[in-house]
Formats: C-alpha cells, structure tokens, sequence
C-alpha cells in the first residue's frame, strides 16, 4: 500500500516536471535518469518541431481522396 | 494545455464532415495530417510506407465518420483519440500484414535504477530515442508520443484513450524508466569492460 502510494507521488513528480519541460522550463528541480530522459525527449522534439517549420511535408493527397470518395463511392476511395 | 481544435469548432467542423462537406474534411486533413504522419513515421521507421499509410488513416476516416459519436465529453479530445485509434490499428495491422513484427517489449521496469539522480551524461539523438523506443509496448509508444511529439497533457491523453488520469501517468513513468535503462545500460556495460 506504501509502495503504491510512493509510486504514485513518483508519477506525480514526474507529470509535473514534464510538464515544466514542455512549457520550456529548464530549471529542472528534479535530476533522476527519467526527468532527464523526458528533458532529452522534449528538447529532441522541439528540434524537431523547429525543423517541421521550416520545410513542411507534402501532402496533397486528401483532395485526390475526397474527389474519389464523392464521385465513385467508398470503395473506390481506396484507389487513392 | 494544448488546444489543438476549440471544442464548439470541432462540433461544426464534425458535424459537417459527417455531411462530407469537402471543406470540413480537408480542415481535418490540415489538422492531423501531419501529426498522423509524424506518430505512423515514428513507430515505422519507413517514409514511403508511413505516407501510405497517413493516407490510408483519412480513407478510413472518411468510410466511418459519418458513424462516429464523440459522447458527452470534449469533443476535441474524442475526435483526434479516435484519428490516432485509427492510426495505431493500421500500424499493428501493417506489423502482422508484414510479419516484421517489432522486438518483443521489454518489460515494465519500475526499478529504482531510473529514480537515481545519476547523470545520463549525453545529449541524446532521435536515433536513440527512437531504437528505444521500439522496444516498449505499442501502449507506451503510444502515450509518449503523444505527450511528447504533440503535447497532449496526461489528463488529455487519459481522455482520449479512455484511460484514468493516473493510468497514463504510471505508463509514461514506467515507459521513460524502461528507456533510461536502455540507454544507460550500454554506457554502463562499456564502462566496466573497459571500452568506451
């Protein structure tokens, strides 16, 4: 019963740091391996975030999709 | 709190797609394309195939949408946990279609190993990351990603894969102390036999 709710509060503490993380908050109160792990974790996402920005993925497919889906029925949305 | 969609916007953009209104469903494909991309690409590790397979995510979208109830609660939330329930049931269905099923996940480790303040002394590349993450359960892969690639909160995340609040914070601990053994462990290993 101990052992969980010590579990639980490592949840907690963890939640809350990477929440901080994710906000862009790098005091970091907390130094254990998974709160450096979820500080790498974010700062690796945030590159690439920055990255998606400048270069966005091509994606015109949806327009092929949807005239397929309206002209020739469910099925034929497939051939895409 | 990442806000991806106001609520009353995603009621009428919904709404609307269920009446296949072109321009609704394109405001979906501009929404979650990218992010279904993102989350298929990162599981997959194949570009060509992770694109198929976005595509195939709206195809699936479209034959079913008009059959979809988003109940009571956040309708943001409901909407894109099922856009992503789509997409995880195609990659476990590209995985089995493949027969390249992923390296059995590990365990969940909730050793003290990953509470230690030892210093994982590296800045770490999405390689990294991304071979260990493979290694956990499709669940776990799951909640980091999107926690961490999209910036859903645990109480979110809870939401939209219709899990407690506390449920998705015990995954994503047990799933971050899973990788930071993985990726101390070999540093550890190297250290004692002498190799760097």
């Amino acid at each position: 019963m101990e052992h969980r709710q010590e579990n639980r509060e490592r949840d907690e503490r963890l939640d809350q740091e990477i929440d901080r993380v994710l906000a862009g908050d790098s005091s970091a109160p907390d130094d254990t391996l998974t709160a450096q792990l979820a500080r790498e974790f974010a700062r690796l996402a945030a590159e690439q975030a920055r990255a998606r920005r400048s270069g966005a993925r091509g994606g015109a497919a949806i327009h092929f999709i949807f005239y397929r889906r309206s002209r020739g029925g469910r099925r034929s949305a497939r051939r895409y | 709190m990442h806000e991806l969609l106001p609520p009353a916007e995603a009621r009428e953009v919904l709404r609307r797609a269920q009446a296949y209104e072109e321009r609704a469903l394109t405001r979906l494909y501009q929404l979650f394309s990218d992010r279904i991309f993102r989350f298929i690409y990162y599981r997959i590790q194949d570009r060509p195939r992770a694109e198929e397979l976005t595509n195939e995510v709206f195809v699936r979208l479209l034959e079913n949408v008009e059959n979809f109830r988003p109940g009571g609660g956040d309708v943001t939330l409901a909407l894109t946990g099922w856009i992503f329930t789509i997409a995880r049931n195609l990659i476990i269905d590209d995985y089995r279609r493949q027969k390249k099923r992923a390296a059995e996940p590990l365990p969940d480790d909730d050793t003290d190993l990953a509470d230690e303040t030892l210093d994982l002394d590296v800045r770490l590349t999405r390689a990294d990351l991304q071979i260990a993450l493979a290694q956990l359960t499709e669940e776990q892969q799951t909640v980091l990603l999107l926690r961490f690639e999209e910036g859903f909160t645990s109480a979110q995340i809870a939401t939209m894969l219709g899990k407690t609040d506390m449920a998705i914070k015990a995954l994503q601990r047990r799933a971050l102390a899973t990788m930071a053994r993985l990726l101390t462990l070999p540093r550890a290993d190297a250290a004692r036999t002498g190799m760097s």
